[in-house]
C-alpha cells in the first residue's frame, strides 16, 4: 500500500517559513505518521528535489501540464491519482487506502 | 593552511586593508586567495577589475586569486540546478512561481554560508584571506556552523529535510560544517584581525565583536587602527584636535588587545588599484601571522 | 528649527554602508522631526544600538522615551530577542492545537537558522506598519541586508499567492499577513510618504556602493530622494598638504554625486572636530541634512 504525496514548493514541511505554521501542512503531516505507523508506505514528492515522481506518473503530469500549480496538492494511492488540488484528510486517506481495522 | 579574517563595520578600511595584506602575501610567494562574504562587496572596485563568485586570478599579483561570496547568486543557482532540467517539461508559468516559492528566508542564508565553508576547504592555497561582511554578519557565520549542524542533525533524525532541501543535498556536510569552526577556533591556523578607526562607534563596536568571538572560543585577535592622522599633518587647530581624539580612542582600545596593535596612517588619496594596495601594504607587518 | 513641515514623511530610511555616519544622520533625523513636532520612532536594527550612546541615553527592544528630545522615542530589534520571541509565540499556539511530536517538530524548524530571518522581519513590519508614530525612522543595516528585508514583502507576498492558488485554504493567519504585505508595499512604494536617503562618504567606492544599491531599489520600484555626504572637509582647515589632497579627492566626488543618483537632492554635512555625540552635535549635523 503505497501513497505518494505531490506537494507544491515549500520551505519546510510546517509551513513555518510562511507567516504561521500552516495547519493544513501541519494535519497533512500527522495523517501521514498515523499511516506510516498502521504500515503504510508514505512517499512526498516535490518538484524542485525529486520531478521524476512527477513526470512518471501520466496523470499527475498531465494534470500540471493542463492546470500548472492549481493542481497541487495531488494524493495517488498506489499510482492511482484520488485527491487533486487539496490535501485530504486522514479519514480521507483511510477510505482511499481502503484499510479496514 | 592558514585563514585570516579580516572583521569591522563598514567603512573603516577593513576591505582594503584585507586586500593589501592578500596583496603582500602573495608577493612574498604564498599561494593566496582573497574571499570576501559582504553581499555589497567592492573587491572589484578596489583591484578594478571583475571578481566573479569563483576565484579569478588578479593580473598584476600573480599569486593572488579573488573571490566574491554571493549568497544570493548562490541561491539562484541552486533553484537553477532544480529548475533547469524542468525547463520545457513544465509550463513557463509554473516554473516561474516555483523560482519565487523557492526564495524563502531560508534559501539565500544558507546558500551563502555553504559557500563560505566550500571555500576554506580550497587545498591549491597556503592562505586564505576573508574579507568578512560587517561585524553581526560575521558573528553569524561564526555562530552559524553550530547552529547549522545541530539543525542538519535534528533534521536528519527528524524529517529528513533541513530548510533548503534533503540534508544529503548541501554541498558541504555536516562534517565540514564541524572541521569548519574547529579551524576557526584553532589559534594556531586562524587569526581575527579587527579593522578599526579611532573613533568612539568604530572602538565600541569593535570592542563588543571582540568580546563576543572571545565567548565562542576565538582568543586569537589583532586589531588594526586605520586612518590616523600624522603628527605632522596636525597642524591646524581642527586636525590637531581630532588627532587627540583618536589618541585617546587608540589608548582605549587597544589595551583590550593582547597582541600589538598597527597604526596605519590616514593617506592622501582613496585605496583603488593594486598600486596603492601595494603602497598601504608597506605598513602590514606579515611576521605577526607566522604564515610558513 | 523651522515650523513642523507639510512634507515631513511617514517613514525614513537611513540607507548605505554602515560606518560612514548612517546611525548618526538617523539619530539627526529622527531628533530634527521630532522637534518639529512630530511624534516620532527611532528604530535601530542594530543589535548593539550604538544610537544609544550617540543620544546618551538606554535603548532597548521596545520604545522607550528619549530623555532631551520631547516627542521622541527609540527602539532596537535584536535578532536574539526576537527569535526567542517568535519561537514562544508560536510553541505556545502550537502546544495548544497539536499533538507532542508535531510540536516537536515545529520546534526542530524553529531551530534552524532561517528562523532569525523571519522573527526580525516581523517586528520591522509591525515598526513600519504602526500607527502609533507620525514619523519612524530606521537605520537599516548596510545595502545588502536592507534590499533583502525590503524583498521580502515582494516574494512573500507572491507566495501566498501562489499557496492560495495551490488549492490549499489560505488561513485567516495568513489574509492578515498578507493584507500586511500590501500595506507594506504600498506605504514603500510612495515617495510622498516614504523618504530613503543614502549616505555616502565622497569618495569612489562607497559612491559606487551606494549608487548600486539605489539603482536595486529603484529597480522594485523604491525611488531614493536624498543622499547625504558627510563628513566632508571644510578647505578652510586643509592647509597641511595630505588634508588639501583629500579635499581636492573629495571636491571631485562630490561633484559626481548627483550624476550617479538622479532626482535625489544632495546634502552635504561636515566633518566635526569632535565625534558626534549629544544632543547639540546632533542638531548641529540635523541642520546641514535637513535644515534646507
Amino acid at each position: 500500500m503505497r501513497l505518494d504525496v505531490f506537494d507544491p514548493e515549500m520551505c519546510c514541511s510546517t509551513g513555518l517559513c510562511g507567516p504561521a505554521p500552516d495547519e493544513a501542512l501541519i494535519r497533512i503531516e500527522e495523517a501521514l505518521e498515523r499511516l506510516r505507523a498502521e504500515g503504510v508506505e508514505v512517499s512526498r514528492h516535490q518538484l524542485s528535489r525529486d520531478p521524476e515522481a512527477f513526470l512518471g506518473n501520466d496523470v499527475v503530469y498531465q494534470r500540471i501540464l493542463s492546470q500548472g500549480t492549481e493542481a497541487l496538492p495531488m494524493v495517488a494511492v498506489d499510482g492511482d491519482l484520488r485527491f487533486a488540488s487539496r490535501y485530504p484528510t486522514y479519514e480521507e486517506l483511510r477510505e482511499a487506502l481502503q484499510i479496514t481495522r | 593552511m592558514r585563514y585570516l579574517f579580516f572583521s569591522g563595520k563598514g567603512g573603516v578600511g577593513k576591505t582594503s586593508l584585507a586586500s593589501a595584506t592578500a596583496v603582500r602575501l602573495a608577493d612574498s610567494g604564498l599561494r593566496t586567495l582573497l574571499v570576501t562574504t559582504d553581499p555589497a562587496s567592492n573587491l572589484g572596485d578596489v583591484f578594478e577589475q571583475a571578481i566573479g563568485p569563483a576565484p579569478v586570478s588578479i593580473a598584476p599579483v600573480p599569486m593572488l586569486d579573488a573571490q566574491e561570496i554571493d549568497a544570493e547568486e548562490a541561491a539562484r543557482i541552486y533553484r537553477e540546478k532544480a529548475l533547469g532540467p524542468l525547463r520545457g517539461l513544465l509550463p513557463d508559468e509554473m516554473l516561474r512561481t516555483m523560482d519565487e516559492q523557492m526564495r524563502g528566508p531560508c534559501t539565500v542564508e544558507i546558500a551563502g554560508f555553504d559557500e563560505f565553508v566550500a571555500s576554506m576547504f580550497r587545498e591549491e592555497y597556503d592562505v586564505i584571506v576573508f574579507d568578512t561582511a560587517p561585524t553581526g554578519h560575521t558573528l553569524r557565520l561564526l555562530e552559524l556552523p553550530s547552529a547549522w549542524s545541530v539543525h542538519i542533525e535534528e533534521s536528519a533524525q527528524g524529517s529528513g529535510q533541513t530548510c533548503i532541501g534533503p540534508v544529503d543535498q548541501l554541498q558541504t556536510s555536516k562534517e565540514q560544517y564541524d572541521r569548519a569552526m574547529a579551524l576557526l577556533k584553532d589559534g594556531s591556523s586562524t587569526h581575527f584581525v579587527f579593522v578599526a578607526q579611532p573613533e568612539h562607534t568604530s572602538v565600541a563596536e569593535t570592542l563588543r565583536a571582540s568580546s563576543e568571538l572571545t565567548e565562542l572560543g576565538i582568543l586569537n585577535q589583532r586589531l588594526i587602527v586605520n586612518g590616523v592622522i600624522p603628527a605632522e599633518a596636525a597642524e591646524h587647530p581642527f586636525f590637531a584636535s581630532r588627532r587627540a581624539m583618536q589618541l585617546s580612542q587608540i589608548a582605549e582600545i587597544a589595551r583590550h588587545f593582547p597582541a600589538e596593535t598597527l597604526e596605519v596612517p590616514l593617506l592622501n588619496g582613496e585605496v583603488k588599484g593594486v598600486a596603492m594596495l601595494r603602497t598601504l601594504g608597506r605598513w602590514v607587518d606579515l611576521d605577526v601571522y607566522a604564515i610558513r | 528649527m523651522s515650523t513642523p513641515s507639510a512634507e515631513a514623511p511617514r517613514r525614513f530610511f537611513a540607507a548605505g554602508k554602515g560606518g560612514v555616519g548612517k546611525t548618526t544622520m538617523a539619530v539627526a533625523a529622527a531628533a530634527f522631526h521630532a522637534l518639529n513636532g512630530r511624534r516620532t520612532l527611532l528604530v535601530t536594527t542594530d543589535p548593539a544600538a550604538h544610537i544609544g550612546r550617540v543620544l546618551e541615553c538606554e535603548v532597548d527592544d521596545e520604545p522607550k522615551a528619549v530623555p532631551g528630545v520631547a516627542g521622541l522615542d527609540a527602539a532596537r530589534i535584536d535578532p536574539h530577542h526576537e527569535t526567542r520571541r517568535y519561537k514562544d509565540t508560536v510553541l505556545l499556539d502550537a502546544r495548544r492545537r497539536y499533538a507532542a511530536d508535531t510540536v516537536q517538530r515545529i520546534e526542530e524548524e524553529l531551530n534552524s537558522p532561517c528562523t532569525e530571518e523571519v522573527a526580525v522581519f516581523r517586528r520591522f513590519l509591525d515598526y513600519l506598519l504602526t500607527d502609533h508614530y507620525e514619523t519612524v525612522v530606521f537605520d537599516t543595516a548596510p545595502t545588502g541586508h536592507t534590499l533583502r528585508l525590503l524583498q521580502l514583502p515582494l516574494s512573500y507576498s507572491q507566495q501566498i499567492a501562489a499557496k492560495a492558488q495551490g488549492g490549499q485554504k489560505a488561513g485567516a493567519a495568513e489574509d492578515a499577513e498578507a493584507g500586511r504585505m500590501r500595506e507594506a508595499l504600498a506605504l514603500l512604494g510612495d515617495a510622498g510618504q516614504t523618504t530613503f536617503a543614502f549616505v555616502v562618504y565622497p569618495e569612489a567606492t562607497p559612491i559606487a556602493e551606494a549608487a548600486r544599491a539605489s539603482e536595486e531599489l529603484r529597480e522594485i520600484g523604491l525611488e531614493t530622494s536624498l543622499v547625504i555626504a558627510n563628513q566632508v572637509l571644510a578647505q578652510e582647515v586643509c592647509v597641511h598638504p595630505l588634508f588639501r589632497q583629500r579635499y581636492e579627492m573629495q571636491q571631485k566626488y562630490l561633484k559626481e554625486i548627483p550624476e550617479r543618483f538622479p532626482g535625489a537632492q544632495v546634502q552635504r554635512v561636515h566633518l566635526h572636530e569632535r565625534d558626534v555625540i549629544g544632543l547639540d552635535a546632533i542638531l548641529r549635523v540635523a541642520g546641514e541634512a535637513f535644515g534646507g
